[in-house]
C-alpha cells in the first residue's frame, strides 16, 4: 500500500476537561476520497477540524497523541498552524461566503498568499469557478455580492492546497 | 373539534389570554406616549425661551444716522457713519477686525504689515502713530470700507453708536397669548422703549463673539471650541479605543489579569464625569502643563477621551464579537493569519458597530460640562487658533448663562441650546449616513 497522506495514532480530543473523541489509529490514503460516517455528535467534525488545526481557534480544545501529514507531526513544536491551513484546505458544511463580490471571494485565498497580479488572479478565479462548475452561471455577475451564490464553496477550490478535507452534510 | 371551540371553558381561556396581551400592549403604548410628551415639553420649553417680544430702545436712533436706512448702505458709506460718530473708536475697531496679532504690537507695525486685507499703496508703509489724528481716522474708515462686509459693519455700528438696549424680554408663550398685558407693562414701566419681536437665535448670534451684554453676545468661540475639542477627542480616543478593543477581543488570553482589566473598563464607563474632570485638572492641566499648555484644548480633549474611551472600547468589542464565527473560520480555514483575518474580515464587518459606539461616545462628549470644569473657560473672546488655545464650549456657555443674574442671558442660553441640539442632530445624522454606507458597501 502507498504511504498514507494523513496518519492519526493514539489521539484523544478534548474540549476543556471533557474527552470528546478517541482515535486509536487511522490512515487516510493519498489521492483517494475518504469519508467519515457516524451519528450526529460522534466527533466526525472534531477529528476533521483537528487535521488542519481549526480547533486551535476553539478555547479549551486540545489534542494528545500524534497526527502526521506526509510524515510531519502537525502538532509538533515548530509547526505554524497558518502554514498547516494553507496546505490542508477545508470546505465547510454550510457555504459561508464573505460579504464581498464573487470575484473577491474566490480570490481571497490566492490574495492571502500574496498574489497581487490582476491577470494571474483573473486566471485563478476563472479556472476555480470552472472546476466548481459555476463559471457559466456567475461569469457576468463576478462583481456582484457573493453572499447570494454558492461561490463560498469555490473559494476553497482557489486555495492551492494539495489536499482537501471536505465536510458535507449527511 | 366543533364542540371544543364552542365550549365555554375554551372561550373564556382565549378571552383571558387576549385581555392580558391587550393590557401589555396598552401599557407599552402609554410609556411611549409619556416619553414623547416629556421630550416635546423639553423642546417647547427651549423654543419658548428663544423667541419672543422684547422691550428695546436705542442710545441713538439708527434712522437718524444717515439719509437712507442702514440696510441700504454700502460698506464705505457705513464706514463713513462710523467716522462721523465715533472717530476715536476707529483704531480699536480696525485692530479688532482687521488684525490677527498681539494687540499691544498693533501701533508699532506699518499698515501694510498689520492689516489682514487690501491696503491702498499710498498708506502701505505708514505707522498708525505717524499721522495726525483726523487723517489717521479717515484712513482707518477707508480700510474698514474696503475689507469688512456690510453685516459686520452694521453690527459694529449697532455696538458702537446705536447701542441697542433690551429692558425686558418675554417668552414666546407670553408674547403670543398675553400681548395685552405686555403692552400695559410696556406703557407703565418702559415708556421710552419700543416693543419688537426678537429671535434670539439668528445668524449674528451664531457668528459673533461672546460679550458681557446679552444683546450683543454670540457663541462663535463656543462653537469653534466645541468643534476643535470634538475633532481632537476623536483623533485621540478612536484609535486608542479600537486598538484596545482589538487586543482584548482577539489577542488577550482569558486569564485573571485580563478579566480584571475588562471588569474595570466596564466600571469606568459608569464613573461620574466630574471625577474625570478632577483627574483631567490634576493630571493634564497641572502635572503635564509643559506638554499640554495648561487649560488648553489638548487638556480638554484628553479628559473627554478618557471619559468616552470605555464606551468606545465596550461597543467595539461587542461589534467584533458579533461578527459571525463562520467568517472567522472561513478566513482561517483558507490559511489566513490572524492579522489578515482581522484586517480583511473582522474589522470591515465590525466597522458599522464600531462607528455607532464612537458616535454614541462623541454625542456624550459634546454635551458634557462637568469634566471640563476647570479646563474650559466661561467668558473668553478670542477664537481658538490651535490645540494649545484656551477655549470654551457650548454646554459650558449655556451653564454659565443660566447662572447669570441678568435674566436676559436666559434667552441667550435657550438659543445656544437650540444650536447645540442642531449640532448633535447633524453629527448623528452624518454618522448614521456613514454607517449605512459602510453596511451597503459590504453586502
Amino acid at each position: 500500500m502507498q504511504s498514507a497522506a494523513i496518519e492519526i495514532r493514539d489521539a484523544e480530543f478534548f474540549y476543556g476537561s471533557t474527552r470528546a473523541v478517541v482515535v486509536p489509529g487511522l490512515e487516510i490514503a493519498k489521492n483517494r476520497i475518504t469519508a467519515f460516517i457516524g451519528p450526529s455528535g460522534c466527533g466526525k467534525s472534531t477529528v476533521l477540524r483537528a487535521i488542519n488545526r481549526m480547533n486551535d481557534l476553539v478555547p479549551g480544545a486540545r489534542v494528545t497523541g500524534e497526527i502526521r501529514f506526509n510524515g510531519h507531526d502537525l502538532y509538533g513544536p515548530d509547526i505554524d498552524p497558518v502554514e498547516v491551513r494553507r496546505r490542508i484546505g477545508m470546505v465547510f458544511q454550510k457555504p459561508n461566503p464573505f460579504p464581498k463580490s464573487i470575484y473577491d471571494n474566490v480570490a481571497y485565498g490566492p490574495r492571502l498568499l500574496g498574489i497581487r497580479d490582476k491577470a494571474r488572479l483573473d486566471t485563478i478565479v476563472e479556472s476555480s469557478l470552472r472546476d466548481a462548475a459555476l463559471w457559466d452561471e456567475v461569469k457576468n455577475d463576478l462583481k456582484k455580492s457573493g453572499t447570494r451564490f454558492r461561490a463560498g464553496s469555490s473559494s476553497g477550490c482557489a486555495s492551492p492546497a494539495p489536499s482537501l478535507s471536505s465536510q458535507r452534510s449527511s | 373539534m366543533a364542540n371544543l371551540i364552542d365550549s365555554g371553558a375554551y372561550r373564556s381561556q382565549v378571552k383571558r389570554r387576549n385581555a392580558r396581551t391587550l393590557i401589555m400592549q396598552r401599557l407599552s403604548l402609554a410609556t411611549l406616549a409619556v416619553s414623547i410628551i416629556v421630550l416635546a415639553l423639553l423642546l417647547l420649553n427651549v423654543v419658548n425661551q428663544a423667541f419672543g417680544l422684547v422691550a428695546q430702545r436705542y442710545t441713538v436712533d439708527p434712522d437718524t444716522l444717515a439719509e437712507r436706512p442702514l440696510a441700504e448702505l454700502s460698506p464705505p458709506e457705513l464706514a463713513a457713519v462710523l467716522l462721523e460718530h465715533v472717530p476715536r473708536r476707529l483704531l480699536v475697531i480696525v485692530r479688532d477686525n482687521l488684525y490677527r496679532g498681539d494687540p499691544a504690537a498693533f501701533t508699532r507695525l506699518t499698515l501694510g504689515e498689520s492689516i489682514d486685507g487690501d491696503v491702498p499703496e499710498t498708506v502701505h508703509g505708514l505707522l498708525p502713530t505717524d499721522l495726525p489724528e483726523a487723517e489717521r481716522n479717515r484712513i482707518f474708515a477707508e480700510l474698514l470700507g474696503l475689507n469688512v462686509s456690510e453685516d459686520v459693519l452694521r453690527a459694529i455700528i449697532d455696538a458702537e453708536i446705536v447701542k441697542t438696549e433690551i429692558d425686558k424680554g418675554w417668552s414666546l408663550h407670553e408674547s403670543l397669548l398675553n400681548r395685552a398685558a405686555i403692552e400695559v407693562d410696556m406703557l407703565t414701566n418702559y415708556p421710552d422703549s419700543e416693543l419688537v419681536f426678537k429671535s434670539w437665535l439668528d445668524v449674528r448670534f451664531v457668528t459673533s463673539q461672546l460679550s458681557s451684554r446679552p444683546v450683543e453676545t454670540g457663541i462663535r468661540q463656543a462653537i469653534l471650541g466645541t468643534a476643535w475639542l470634538l475633532a481632537l477627542t476623536v483623533l485621540i480616543s478612536f484609535p486608542l479605543g479600537v486598538g484596545a478593543a482589538l487586543y482584548l477581543e482577539e489577542y488577550a488570553s482569558d486569564n485573571w489579569f485580563n478579566r480584571i482589566i475588562e471588569t474595570n473598563i466596564r466600571n469606568l464607563a459608569g464613573v461620574p464625569s466630574i471625577i474625570y474632570g478632577m483627574l483631567g485638572l490634576t493630571v493634564f492641566v497641572r502635572t503635564f502643563e509643559g506638554v499640554t499648555g495648561g487649560r488648553s484644548i489638548v487638556s480638554g480633549a484628553l479628559t473627554l477621551s478618557l471619559l468616552i474611551l470605555p464606551i468606545i472600547i465596550i461597543s467595539a468589542r461587542e461589534a467584533l464579537r458579533a461578527v459571525p464565527s463562520s467568517l472567522r473560520e472561513a478566513s482561517y480555514g483558507l490559511g489566513a493569519t490572524r492579522w489578515q483575518t482581522l484586517s480583511r474580515q473582522l474589522l470591515p464587518s465590525a466597522l458599522p458597530g464600531i462607528l455607532t459606539g464612537a458616535i454614541l461616545g462623541l454625542s456624550r462628549a459634546i454635551g458634557e460640562t462637568a469634566p471640563l470644569f476647570g479646563i474650559a473657560a466661561t467668558f473668553i473672546n478670542t477664537d481658538p487658533t490651535g490645540p494649545g488655545s484656551r477655549f470654551t464650549v457650548l454646554p459650558m456657555q449655556i451653564y454659565a448663562w443660566t447662572g447669570q443674574p441678568d435674566e436676559l442671558f436666559r434667552f441667550n442660553a435657550s438659543a445656544a441650546i437650540i444650536v447645540l441640539m442642531a449640532l448633535l442632530l447633524a453629527m448623528n445624522s452624518a454618522a448614521i449616513y456613514l454607517r449605512n454606507r459602510a453596511v451597503n458597501q459590504r453586502v
